[in-house]
């Protein structure tokens, strides 16, 4: 197993509640750099609610309150105020239903990146073709760039969510189930993906789908009930977890 | 449960069906038939007078010959101008309430407001632009009768507006935050666009509308003998000539009002089957 030499992500002590509802127990973990982590855990254990704070997506619903810290090389994202736009674009994020949005396939990737970066049509073509290429779709839509992304198969929807997440270059990659809605196929097509990747990004996954991390994680981190219970390597967290509850997790007695 | 209970049991739910089914097919006959009849009157009314003269020749005085010209072009003046200002700020302000006042107390009131205007009667709406263009103008005008249109269009803008823009799903605005896209820029890039179809609907619908709109233009433009280039002066407009025509004793008059009102008919219903046109497009 691969040792995390530094950590791209760090949380200390995070506190999250929802008004009167506290989501997440002073939550400590770290995400190394190209390094995935699989964060499982039964339905409302925080998972989501843990990767919606990194990238502070959460901002978009009021009547939240935070404490404690996430470190983003080294600074506290939970301090920053203002423009959140520059954070989100260093941490993406690829959501459980694929959210293509109404326009062609080229523009989906093409909108977000243009607005980074001023781009001559040349450049854009590549940076949307090298998007593609990363994503494992180029060979099947690039012949129909022009049509409108929404006619791809679910899969392929996805993938392309993946293509234009990773097209504005971030650090990090956040999948909140990026898998769940697909088929059998198109899942192993998007985690074999998730295993190219990891080797540019700090990828972290949540997933309901315990063979899904046990096949990409490098590490794995059970959550439980808003409490970080265990992480390690995904190995040891499978074949060997120190925790009871997380035994009973995996092996399928609850959750 | 025996074989013959359960066949009874659905002998009864298919004769409630029934029942059901005609009590609802009937009321739709009813209100099919009132339009029927509505436009079969109409037709038979003012069909006859239909004729190129009515889009050539103003409207004349009892006894000679004349048309509808200078109403038509003064309702096509006022109700353009109103869209024309009613249009953006409902779009706005539709916006507003459904994307950046979501969570706020203000977007409550606006909208609770909004609902308000949009049923208040719109005679009071044509007292209130009387009371605050014409009495310190001191006479009646065009812009006036404008000002009155565009305050009746603009809450139905901005209720359709908000309507479908609240039909965007939230997934797609999670999408496009999480892409580091500034706020503003996804709501011109991604929700318009994914909007665009039932806000441009609810744009003509409101034309349609204020084209028919009487009451708050007796007040504001008044009406206009003469064809007249000026906004500034009283304007006439079809809905008023009408008014005044079929309720005078002239009969030449009485033909050419119901000659108008086949005109507003017709076209709001051609608005109206655009707006059809567009809605189904988008699926």
């Amino acid at each position: 197993m691969t040792q995390p030499a530094s950590a791209k992500i760090s949380v200390r002590n995070l506190d999250f509640h929802y008004g009167a509802n506290q989501a997440l127990k002073s939550v400590c973990i770290d995400f190394p750099d190209h390094h995935v982590t699989s964060l499982i855990g039964p339905s409302g254990c925080g998972k989501s609610t843990l990767l919606r704070a990194i990238n502070r997506i959460c901002d978009l619903y009021p009547g939240h309150r935070t404490s404690g810290e996430i470190l983003l090389d080294g600074e506290n994202i939970l301090r920053r105020h203002g423009d959140l736009t520059a954070l989100r674009a260093k941490v993406g994020m690829v959501f459980q239903k694929p959210t293509p949005f109404p326009a062609s396939i080229y523009d989906n990737i093409a909108f977000p990146v243009g607005l980074r970066r001023r781009l001559r049509k040349p450049e854009m073509d590549e940076v949307v073709e090298r998007a593609l290429r990363r994503a494992a779709l180029w060979n099947e839509v690039k012949d129909k760039l022009k049509t409108s992304g929404l006619s791809l198969s679910g899969g392929q929807q996805q993938r392309l969510c993946i293509a234009r997440a990773i097209a504005i270059e971030p650090d990090v990659l956040l999948l909140d189930e990026p898998a769940s809605a697909l088929d059998p196929i198109s899942t192993a097509q998007i985690d074999e993906l998730i295993w190219e990747l990891r080797t540019n990004f700090c990828i972290i996954i949540v997933t309901h789908n315990l063979q899904q991390a046990a096949r990409i994680g490098d590490s794995t981190a059970f959550m439980y009930l808003g409490e970080m219970v265990e992480c390690g390597p995904t190995d040891a967290i499978f074949s060997n977890p120190q925790e009871k509850r997380t035994q009973d997790y995996i092996t399928g007695r609850f959750g | 449960m025996s074989r013959t209970d359960r066949f009874a049991l659905s002998a009864r739910r298919r004769w409630r069906n029934r029942i059901l089914m005609g009590l609802c097919g009937g009321a739709a006959a009813t209100a099919l038939l009132a339009l029927a009849l509505i436009l079969w009157r109409l037709i038979l009314g003012g069909g006859a007078a239909l004729s190129w003269d009515i889009l050539r020749l103003t409207t004349p005085p009892p006894g000679s010959k004349g048309g509808l010209l200078n109403p038509i072009l003064g309702s096509l003046a006022m109700s353009g101008a109103g869209i024309a200002a009613a249009a953006p700020l409902g779009v706005l302000a539709g916006t507003y309430l459904a994307e950046y006042g979501r969570h706020e107390r203000l977007a409550h009131a606006i909208r609770f407001i909004n609902d308000i205007l949009l049923s208040a009667p719109s005679i009071i709406i044509g007292l209130f632009v009387y009371s605050l263009m014409v009495v310190p103008m001191g006479h009646f005008s065009g812009w006036a009768g404008a000002l009155a249109l565009a305050l009746v269009a603009v809450p139905v803008i901005v209720r359709t507006t908000e309507d479908v823009l609240r039909l965007v799903p939230a997934s797609l605005r999670e999408a496009a935050v999480a892409l580091g896209i500034p706020y503003w820029r996804f709501i011109v890039s991604v929700a318009w666009r994914s909007a665009r179809v039932g806000i441009l609907t609810g744009i003509l619908l409101a034309v349609a509308r204020i084209s028919g709109e009487t009451a708050p233009l007796l007040f504001t433009a008044l009406n206009n003998q003469f064809l007249s280039s000026s906004m500034n002066a009283p304007t006439a407009s079809l809905p008023v000539v009408i008014f005044q025509f079929a309720m005078s004793p002239y009969a030449d008059w009485q033909e050419l009002a119901w000659a108008g009102a086949l005109l507003i008919s017709a076209s709001v219903l051609l608005l109206n089957i655009c707006a059809r046109f567009l809605a189904r497009r988008r699926r």
